[in-house]
């Protein structure tokens, strides 16, 4: 039987900002004619709109929910309401066998691991022509690479004509040149471009990003002299998809992994999901997107480890990793690795980048540090030495109320210019805050 | 100089314009030399690339400034998991406040993971349910509102920390201006009064006048001693500040302003000899004459001047205290009643009521609210709800319950809005029956807009209130019919599990406090 979950580590469950609040105001006991829990599977049954109440069920294992209401959000409000209340109302519980219902869900689920551990040999067969595949790959490279030559030129023309006159541009010049680069299937050289006007104010800055964009342009017309993993992580700069299908076909590492921290990003039409799991001194990077108004996936329990089998994509620095199958054996956080110094992570990241030039962010686990409220916040360590952490200062302000500014172990993400802290422990990782 | 230096001083002229700058005694300068390409703009971003990249990757930490003073030490207990178990269903809810002054009442402080929560909360609240916050915020809960800008309220302020005769009064706006006094008054009264001595009248009519506004919603005791420039006010040049100035004057019964109001009614007042059977039931009829003496203060106190006594009598009823008024006459509220209605001026006096009553109530506007409730008539019934809430407990009390069986939405409403709360157990149950009968055809909120239904905007306020003040243990009337719509059923399931919700909360905050 895992332990209770804690209510932050519930919410953090929640698909959007929506469930977690109506799952708020229906954990309460009187909206529940039935609570019971049996062999770490709760169930319940809550008044709802219709006549007869939505039955409710969760198994902790994952924690995964089922539920009768016609949401399709995973988990639905019942389902994290049914888990806060077992939080914080475990002696209303009852110990009444689950209705037949949620018996087959179980045992469905139960076959389903069953099947998959057999081999997941049928998905082989729909396999599309490998020759049409071949195909479309070259189609798509033979745009990119007119989409980036494109790009060479416009660079190239910016250093010739002089930085000073480039503020003086139409704001149609780098949109026209992103929504090339769009066209030309390089979503992420065109994100890079269009990021160039918010720097035309800072022109070192705006050099060293040019300077970055002609390196892709670069690499992509010489990719035949990269490495395999060099190449995917061009692949992956320029904005060529993750072929999760394909991953998921190869073997994965199975451990149990921590979760250790989560970021939500609201976009303008998308919403952008990280879940940082760690295991010994592999890091791995879970990313989830939903488009606006629609729920995330269903997530992993944050300050918790799961058992569970990822597959990193390849990569000269493996991090961003595919969930396969289903996680299980929800459990408290295990074997950690000692928290950084912030002397000790700016190498990390060095090395990291050394591999991968491209790369955005890794996460990492800090500690023992203070953070310093000021204009931006900083992120100090015991050699008082320190670094901005970034904009958003609410989980900052958390961190301040449960450490009253003592120093904690912090867990973040780091991007070169600023870390944003995802979740913090003043005592010792994993142990009771 | 450095070479992010040297290729952006190039890069910002163009290499139309500049060659490329040569990298000599720099770490990087050999790395540098060594990456050429065909052209010389592929050669500068080439070049940039590496600067940049070795800047990102070469970063180090950076000397920081001095850690904030830390924390000080809790002098409450934090309140035990099985109250702060709630906390996660009744943020954010109207249940919030009382399970703060539960918590509040037993002494204890909340945990302090749920600190920018409940501070976030108390930002967009007003001071009343403020108040209820305060208190169990603990002292880290004051340490960590310094660190932002949104949490500044629960600071407070010191009176050293409004400055109202500084450069910062002088720059701010009419809403400034006021605000700032507002400030002050909250810091410090007496300050305020000082201020106000000296300061008043230089300030703008639009100033003046809210500094009176402010003045008449945080009155106290105390702001009597301000009579002296009250009184100079009421020669203002502003008709706003005047007609102000003289409400705040009518409010205080010993006022020179109200003696000399009072006086003026008792020199208009004479007594009609009554026949035997009116001496028997004490009938008093007065007679009214305009004085002759002129009246030099007449304008000044904002009487105009008029044709008829009687005119003049409703306008004295409804500026003047009526206790300092019962006082000058030597009456009885059935006597000041009695007059007021000889000379069709009830409106006036109910008038004046709510202009000059203070808390607590004195007995005589007991009375007086009493005497008048059976005499509104027109547009004046809308007062009863509020002359309903001068009378004592048991008469209101019957009133709400006759309301209730009248089916009154509307009067019920205000007057539950008047009961401390939580309301008796008996009374919850009529509420609960009562909307049970309203609700039970209701198909949905919109029925509320239907004029045939029972249910309607007053009954969906109506039942607002007893989610919060209701007593949460109090009898529940049989459940609605299966047949009767899902809205209505739903929306009373929703009201009693919020009740249950309550009664819980209660049940654990006393176990806690019994251990």
């Amino acid at each position: 039987m895992s332990q209770a979950l804690t209510p932050e580590t519930i919410l953090s469950l929640a698909p959007d900002a929506g469930s977690a609040a109506n799952a708020r105001k229906l954990a309460t006991p009187g909206k529940w004619p039935s609570l019971n829990d049996t062999d770490g599977v709760l169930w319940g049954e809550c008044q709802g709109s219709g006549k007869t109440p939505y039955l409710t069920a969760v198994d902790l294992s994952g924690p995964v929910a089922k539920c009768s209401c016609p949401s399709r959000k995973f988990p639905c409000k019942h389902g994290l309401a049914l888990l806060l209340l077992h939080a914080s109302h475990g002696s209303d519980f009852g110990s009444q066998p689950a209705p037949e219902s949620i018996q087959t869900w179980l045992a469905g689920r139960q076959n389903r691991e069953v099947q998959k551990a057999e081999g997941g040999q049928q998905k082989a067969e729909k396999e599309a022509d490998p020759a049409a595949q071949a195909k479309r790959r070259a189609a798509r490279e033979k745009k990119v690479t007119a989409g980036l030559e494109g790009l060479h030129l416009f660079l190239n023309d910016l250093v010739r004509d002089g930085l000073a006159t480039a503020s003086s541009r139409p704001y149609s010049d780098w949109d026209t040149q992103a929504a090339r680069l769009m066209d030309a299937q390089a979503a992420g050289a065109a994100r890079r471009v269009a990021h160039i006007p918010e720097l035309l104010g800072d022109p070192a800055a705006l050099l060293a990003h040019l300077g970055e964009l002609a390196l892709l342009a670069e690499g992509w017309t010489n990719r035949e002299g990269l490495v395999e993993n060099e190449l995917a992580d061009l692949r992956s700069a320029l904005g060529f998809p993750l072929d999760a299908a394909g991953l998921l076909e190869t073997e994965g590492i199975r451990s149990r992994w921590n979760v250790l921290g989560q970021a939500l990003i609201q976009e303008e039409t998308l919403t952008v999901r990280r879940q940082w799991l760690q295991n010994s001194d592999q890091t791995a990077l879970l990313l989830d997107f939903a488009p606006a108004g629609r729920p995330l996936p269903p997530g992993l329990p944050m300050g918790q480890s799961v058992e569970a089998e990822l597959v990193l994509a390849p990569s000269a620095f493996a991090q961003r990793a595919v969930l396969k199958g289903e996680a299980r054996g929800s459990g408290p956080l295990t074997d950690l690795p000692p928290p950084l110094t912030l002397t000790a992570m700016l190498s990390a990241h060095a090395d990291a980048l050394a591999r991968n030039p491209w790369l955005e962010r890794a996460a990492y686990l800090l500690g023992p540090v203070r953070v310093l409220p000021g204009e931006p916040w900083s992120v100090v360590d015991e050699t008082g030495g320190g670094l901005p952490l970034t904009e958003d200062v609410r989980p900052l302000l958390r961190l301040l109320a449960e450490s009253a500014g003592e120093a904690v172990s912090v867990f973040g993400e780091w991007d070169g210019a600023a870390f944003a802290a995802l979740n913090f422990w003043t005592g010792t990782p994993g142990g009771r805050r | 100089m450095s070479d992010l230096k040297t290729l952006l001083a190039t890069a910002l002229v163009g290499m139309s314009r500049a060659a490329l700058p040569p990298h000599v005694d720099t770490p990087l300068a050999d790395a540098l030399s060594r990456v050429t390409r065909d052209d010389a703009e592929s050669t500068l971003l080439a070049r940039a690339a590496l600067v940049g990249l070795a800047a990102r990757a070469g970063q180090l930490p950076l000397p920081s400034a001095p850690p904030p003073e830390p924390a000080p030490a809790e002098l409450r207990p934090e309140a035990p998991a099985r109250v702060t178990r709630h906390l996660i269903s009744v943020l954010n809810t109207a249940m919030l406040p009382e399970w703060l002054s539960l918590c509040g009442a037993a002494g204890w402080r909340v945990p302090h993971a749920d600190l920018p929560d409940l501070l976030d909360w108390g930002s967009h609240v007003n001071e009343e349910l403020r108040a209820t916050l305060r208190p169990v915020l603990g002292e880290r809960g004051r340490w960590l509102a310094g660190f932002s800008s949104d949490w500044r309220w629960l600071l407070g302020l010191k009176s050293g920390d409004v400055t109202v005769d500084g450069p910062e009064w002088e720059g701010a706006t009419k809403a400034g201006r006021e605000a700032l006094f507002r400030a002050l008054r909250d810091a410090d009264s007496a300050a305020s009064r000082a201020f106000l001595t000296v300061h008043f009248k230089v300030e703008k009519a639009g100033v003046r006048k809210r500094l009176l506004d402010v003045l008449a919603q945080t009155w106290e005791a105390g702001d009597a001693e301000l009579e002296p420039l009250l009184e100079e006010t009421l020669s203002d040049r502003s008709e706003d500040v005047r007609a102000q100035v003289r409400r705040l004057l009518q409010g205080l019964p010993s006022s020179a302003y109200n003696a000399r109001m009072a006086d003026r009614a008792k020199a208009m007042l004479g007594q009609e000899k009554v026949g035997f059977l009116g001496r028997l039931r004490g009938q008093v009829n007065f007679t009214l004459a305009l004085p002759e003496v002129p009246d030099a203060d007449l304008k000044r106190d904002g009487l105009e001047p008029v044709q008829h006594p009687a005119e003049r009598l409703r306008h004295l009823l409804n500026a003047v205290h009526p206790g300092a008024l019962m006082t000058a006459l030597e009456l009885k509220p059935a006597g000041l009643v009695g007059l007021a209605a000889q000379f069709e001026a009830t409106d006036e006096l109910v008038r004046a009521i709510f202009s000059s009553a203070a808390q607590p109530i004195e007995p005589a506007f007991s009375e007086l609210a009493e005497l008048l409730l059976p005499r509104l008539k027109g547009s004046f019934t809308h007062w009863r709800a509020d002359l309903l809430a001068l009378v004592p407990a048991p008469r209101r009390e019957a009133e709400l319950q006759a309301a209730l069986r009248g089916h009154d939405s509307q009067l019920t409403l205000t007057l539950l809005r008047g009961l401390p709360t939580p309301w008796p157990a008996d009374l919850s149950t009529e509420v609960f029956r009562q909307l049970s009968r309203a609700i039970r055809k209701a198909e949905s909120a919109f029925a509320a807009y239907d004029k045939n239904s029972d249910w309607d905007y007053a009954w969906i306020n109506v039942l607002e209130l007893a989610q919060t003040r209701a007593s949460p243990a109090a009898p529940r009337p049989s459940s609605l019919p299966a047949d009767a719509p899902e809205y209505a059923r739903q929306t009373l399931d929703n009201l009693y599990a919020g009740l249950a919700l309550r009664a819980q909360i209660h049940a654990d905050f006393a176990a806690e406090r019994s251990l």
